[in-house]
């Protein structure tokens, strides 16, 4: 007995040179760049085309990337991409979960509607799924040099599915199938939105991927004014979450950004806007859009590893939601926030004042020093010192002289006229720095000064920091709070414990003392207020100067 | 943490509405005015004549005006108050007090213009007898800084050239005068040339050039040693300081400038600014003169530097007191919610101490004088919101003392004034009530900078329509004040609500509204 024929292997690959497959590939990429918007064609028939093409395009797409040889591998293809349409628009939890795993792409899919009536397209799987099986069983035939070789896309399409699963397709190079194949890929991947057919009615606006959004849950269109952080804020995540609505100044939010939020719907708010550090705040408030009602105004403040971004729907849940900051109506009352974990009362409008003994140093205050740095070895042409502990040196260099500015406390420069000096970069630290610093040095003396999280290194001894006991803080110009801190010298040769506070000094040694200009903590932080151009430390602001003379 | 939480109740309680701020209904758009009644019909104008006295610091508020002039929204920090009521003159009572200064405490209660809120003020005014024409003054050793960037070319440096040469004449012929000269770096162009050497002088500064960065440290820096170097017995030395931008070379701490010229003015070399064009760095020039015991002026045309110069010289090395402390606390029927016209106020809701740096002589004596040379000059006051408590009987508003330094004798003065209202706190005429006349300008100032204040944040903060409701509710009461009281500084004002009116509605127009996503892009 002969054994059975087995049928022969199906080629997938043949099937991409098939004039409906492109066909369909150019008119899914001419629907959605061309028509869609365009006003050519009306809009319920952009997005069915959108989505006939693509269930006609993507499962050769499949079947060709997952080698599918045999008859059930094809319909398996075929299946699978129905159902995973059928699932993305039936199931607002597939759709969102389909979401999260794109977020791990290049492609990730933020704008899902879920919308049963797209399911409406399914039967273009029937017709792609017998034309294209046709064609990968019978591969490449002599079309190519036959009449049918002239058939146009659009020819295609108006002639019929029937008529072109009759007909052999004709022979493609390799690198246009390669560059289809890639072309469909990327355009199915990319093609993130899927719409409804025929103007279907909605059941979700667009959900997005965030770790928090805001719903309208009133029945009338809301304006709403959202601020971010200013740039180049700095927070200490963990001090500020004890009592955002106390530590954050109003003066630290940027000017707001208005969101038109239409009742139900929901806003990605912090889209474009979340910050790079642990933590988020906003200063959201706003009113209707008709001017009658007010929103009041809340702080959204969250660490930011306690509340990952995640998939949030389009539309306000009836339901509370964890991830959704939502503005409801009482009854026609007045519009309030629904209580959130994550929502606080506002700062107050005024900055409230520093307890006394508890003022930091204004901003005129600290170390500076011009940049950039003039490295190297010079001799002091001219020493100018001004009342307010800037010193003006005029360095002579091997081939010109540039005037130099340095900031420190009164009798911290033991150089003068005529003195030959060595200006360098220092990160040294006391204990751990980095810090930003400069060191002078010349005739066996030297100049330590620095800013940092640390004190300037000044040889044996510790350095601890500790609140000035009673001071709460103090916002400085910028609404950047800062912690009056004393510093304990302990392990000092020849020294017992002693605190220093900003603005004292102590001998450290025989010829050697250390001037604390500025302890801190820094609970917020803007370098615009802290008189210097450089980044803030999140934490702790510390200048300092150490001086040895021999 | 308890002392903050105290602190921010405090503040709360002085965020309720009052003269200067209010709750306009609506979250955007336009609002209704709410009306508090008339400010008009009381009393008689004061008595013009005695020259008003001016507090260091900005003395215009011409950049804000310039934004509006080009159709813009100024930002929140253009306005100052300072600089804003520096261009009203009030007309206190005669100074007749027999010191070199008389101040004046005025107090006004009635509903505020914009929101109609009880707004009860205390208004300091201050004014002399003394004449700058008839008033002695020590022989000067001024040294002017001038950027001389490569963004001064062409018209601004022509016209500080010429603005220089026209002020030659009117320094005395023992003054000196020193010229730095800065870009990438400072350079003493001339030191100490007497002004009788006049020709010599108009030569020396009409070889200034321009070329390079902007050094404001090095410039400031140098002037002020120049001018510490000749300060001697029997005179006095002055800095001027002129830039049209932002520092980008040498120490670009802007504390910094502030401690120096703070450091001097102790040492009792006053300093004045001058910001040209649209680049520089306002609050840097502001604030140095503010801390320099001296004027900040800002040129919205270049030819307006002859006037500035020639201002400055007239009345500004006219110091008639140093170190001025006023102190005022409130009597036990009020608590005080803000404090406008100084940027030198210390203290909370139970009283405080505003420390002026110096005070000279206001150019302008009349207030109905119509303005033919710009409204700097003025003046301006001091205006202390009140919140009145209620079930207080007490009538006692509180007590205003001022002290303070001779500039050449060194003598220490002072006055007191006790302050005290007709009615109970709270209880004023529905028409309000005025313990002078001139005090109704003031609070009309305080109400439009107020407005002009509030409706920059709002426009800011991207609620144009917000800013516009705060403007619209103020518009038609001062127009009803000005239809009583005949005043070309606030009918000046007036322009310029219509033309932030109009700003904002192009505003409102141009802002963004972001929306969700659209599901249905295309369909």
């Amino acid at each position: 007995m002969a054994p059975a024929a087995r049928p022969p292997a199906l080629r997938p690959w043949s099937a991409l040179a098939h004039p409906l497959w492109l066909a369909s590939l150019a008119f899914m990429v001419a629907n959605d760049h061309v028509f869609k918007g365009s006003g050519l064609l009306p809009g319920w028939l952009t997005g069915k085309l959108s989505d006939v093409t693509g269930l006609l395009v993507a499962p050769l797409v499949l079947a060709v990337l997952l080698g599918v040889r045999s008859r059930r591998g094809w319909v398996a293809a075929n299946v699978a991409v129905g159902g995973f349409l059928a699932a993305v628009n039936l199931s607002a939890e597939a759709a969102h979960g389909w979401a999260w795993l794109t977020e791990f792409t290049p492609l990730p899919w933020r704008r899902m509607v879920v919308d049963a009536g797209d399911l409406a397209a399914l039967p273009a799987l029937l017709v792609g799924g017998w034309v294209f099986g046709r064609a990968m069983a019978t591969g490449p035939g002599a079309l190519a040099t036959g009449p049918g070789a002239q058939a146009n896309g659009a020819a295609v399409l108006a002639s019929g599915p029937a008529m072109l699963a009759a007909r052999p397709h004709p022979r493609l190079p390799n690198a246009l199938r390669w560059a289809a194949l890639a072309s469909a890929g990327v355009f199915l991947l990319g093609n993130e939105t899927s719409e409804p057919i025929g103007g279907g009615i909605p059941v979700s606006g667009v959900s997005f991927t965030a770790p928090f959004g805001i719903g309208n849950g009133t029945t009338r269109g809301l304006l709403l004014r959202v601020r971010p952080l200013r740039k180049g804020v700095a927070v200490d995540c963990a001090a500020v979450k004890a009592k955002p609505g106390l530590l954050l100044s109003r003066r630290l939010f940027a000017p707001a950004a208005v969101w038109g939020v239409d009742s139900t719907r929901t806003i990605d708010f912090s889209r474009d806007t979340l910050p790079a550090g642990d933590c988020a705040a906003y200063l959201i408030d706003g009113g209707t859009a008709d001017g009658l009602a007010k929103v009041p105004m809340t702080l959204a403040f969250w660490i930011k590893s306690e509340w990952p971004a995640r998939s949030i729907p389009g539309t306000v849940p009836s339901s509370g939601q964890t991830d959704l900051f939502a503005v409801a109506a009482d009854n026609a009352g007045p519009l309030a926030w629904r209580s959130h974990p994550a929502l606080f009362a506002p700062p107050p409008s005024l900055d409230p004042g520093p307890a006394p003994g508890c003022e930091l140093p204004g901003d005129a205050t600290g170390v500076a020093w011009q940049l950039p740095l003039p490295t190297g070895t010079h001799t002091i042409v001219e020493r100018q010192q001004a009342p307010d502990g800037c010193t003006a040196l005029d360095l002579a260099g091997k081939t010109n002289t540039q005037r130099w500015f340095v900031c420190l406390p009164p009798g911290a420069l033991p150089f003068d006229s005529g003195d030959t000096i060595t200006l360098a970069a220092t990160s040294k630290g006391q204990a751990f720095g980095p810090i930003d610093g400069v060191e002078i040095t010349g005739d066996g003396k030297l100049v330590r000064l620095g800013r940092g999280n640390d004190l300037v290194y000044f040889g044996k001894g510790k350095g601890k920091f500790a609140p000035k006991p009673g001071c709460d803080g103090h916002f400085d110009a910028c609404g950047a709070l800062g912690v009056a801190l004393g510093v304990e010298l302990t392990d000092v040769d020849g020294l017992a414990s002693k605190v220093l506070a900003p603005g004292q000094a102590a001998a450290v040694g025989k010829g050697r003392t250390l001037w604390v200009v500025r302890a801190q903590d820094q609970i917020t932080g803007d370098p615009k207020c802290l008189g210097t151009s450089a980044a803030v430390p999140a934490s702790r602001l510390i200048e300092s100067v150490y001086v040895e003379v021999p | 943490m308890s002392r903050l939480c105290m602190a921010a109740a405090a503040a709360l309680l002085g965020a309720v509405a009052g003269c200067g701020e209010g709750s306009i209904p609506g979250a955007s758009g336009s609002a209704e005015a709410t009306s508090g009644g008339s400010v008009g019909g009381q009393g008689t104008a004061a008595a013009a004549g005695s020259h008003g006295v001016t507090q260091a610091g900005a003395q215009d508020f011409g950049l804000f005006r310039q934004v509006l002039d080009a159709g813009k929204v100024p930002a929140p920090n253009v306005l100052d108050d300072l600089g804003f009521f520096a261009e009203h003159k009030l007309d206190y009572p005669k100074a007749t007090c027999g010191q070199d200064l008389c101040m004046h405490g005025l107090v006004g209660s009635m509903g505020n213009m914009i929101t109609g809120a009880n707004c009860t003020i205390v208004q300091i005014g201050l004014n002399t007898p003394l004449d700058a024409a008839t008033l002695p003054r020590p022989p000067l050793d001024l040294v002017i800084a001038i950027d001389v960037s490569g963004s001064m070319q062409g018209e601004p440096i022509d016209f500080v050239r010429e603005g220089l040469k026209r002020m030659l004449d009117y320094l005395d012929k023992e003054d000196r005068l020193s010229l730095v000269v800065f870009s990438d770096s400072a350079d003493a162009l001339f030191q100490g040339v007497g002004i009788d050497q006049k020709t010599k002088l108009a030569g020396l500064i009409g070889q200034i050039q321009t070329s390079g960065q902007t050094n404001l440290y090095d410039g400031l820096f140098t002037a002020y040693q120049i001018a510490a170097k000749q300060q001697g017995k029997g005179r006095s030395a002055r800095v001027l300081f002129l830039s049209d931008g932002a520092a980008n070379v040498g120490l670009q701490v802007r504390a910094k400038l502030r401690a120096l010229a703070k450091a001097y003015a102790l040492q009792g070399i006053g300093l004045s600014t001058i910001g040209v064009g649209k680049e520089f760095d306002v609050e840097a020039m502001r604030d140095v003169a503010e801390a320099g015991a001296g004027n900040f002026y800002f040129l919205e045309q270049p030819k307006a530097a002859a006037e500035v110069f020639t201002d400055e010289v007239k009345t500004a090395f006219h110091a008639l007191a140093l170190d001025a402390k006023i102190t005022f606390r409130p009597a036990k029927g009020y608590a005080i919610r803000g404090v406008y016209g100084t940027h030198g106020w210390v203290g909370g809701p139970l009283g405080g101490v505003i420390s002026i740096p110096a005070l000279y002589l206001a150019k302008r004596t009349d207030a109905t004088a119509s303005i033919t040379e710009g409204r700097r000059g003025g003046g301006g006051a001091i205006l202390i919101e009140l919140i009145p408590l209620a079930g207080v009987p007490d009538k006692a508003i509180g007590q205003l003392e001022i002290q303070w330094r001779h500039p050449v004798t060194g003598k220490v003065d002072g006055q007191v004034a006790a302050l005290v209202a007709p009615h109970a706190p709270g209880q004023a005429p529905p028409e309000g009530w005025f313990s002078a006349p001139t005090v109704e300008k003031g609070f009309v100032m305080l109400n439009l900078f107020a407005a002009f204040q509030m409706a920059c944040a709002q426009a800011f903060d991207a609620d144009a329509g917000a800013a516009r409701g705060v403007l619209q509710a103020l518009k038609p009461q001062v127009t009803k004040w000005l239809k009583v009281r005949a005043d070309p500084d606030v009918a000046d004002d007036m322009k310029y609500v219509d033309k932030f009116l109009d700003a904002l509605v192009k505003l409102s127009a141009q802002t963004p509204i972001q929306v969700p996503a659209d599901p249905w892009p295309a369909d």
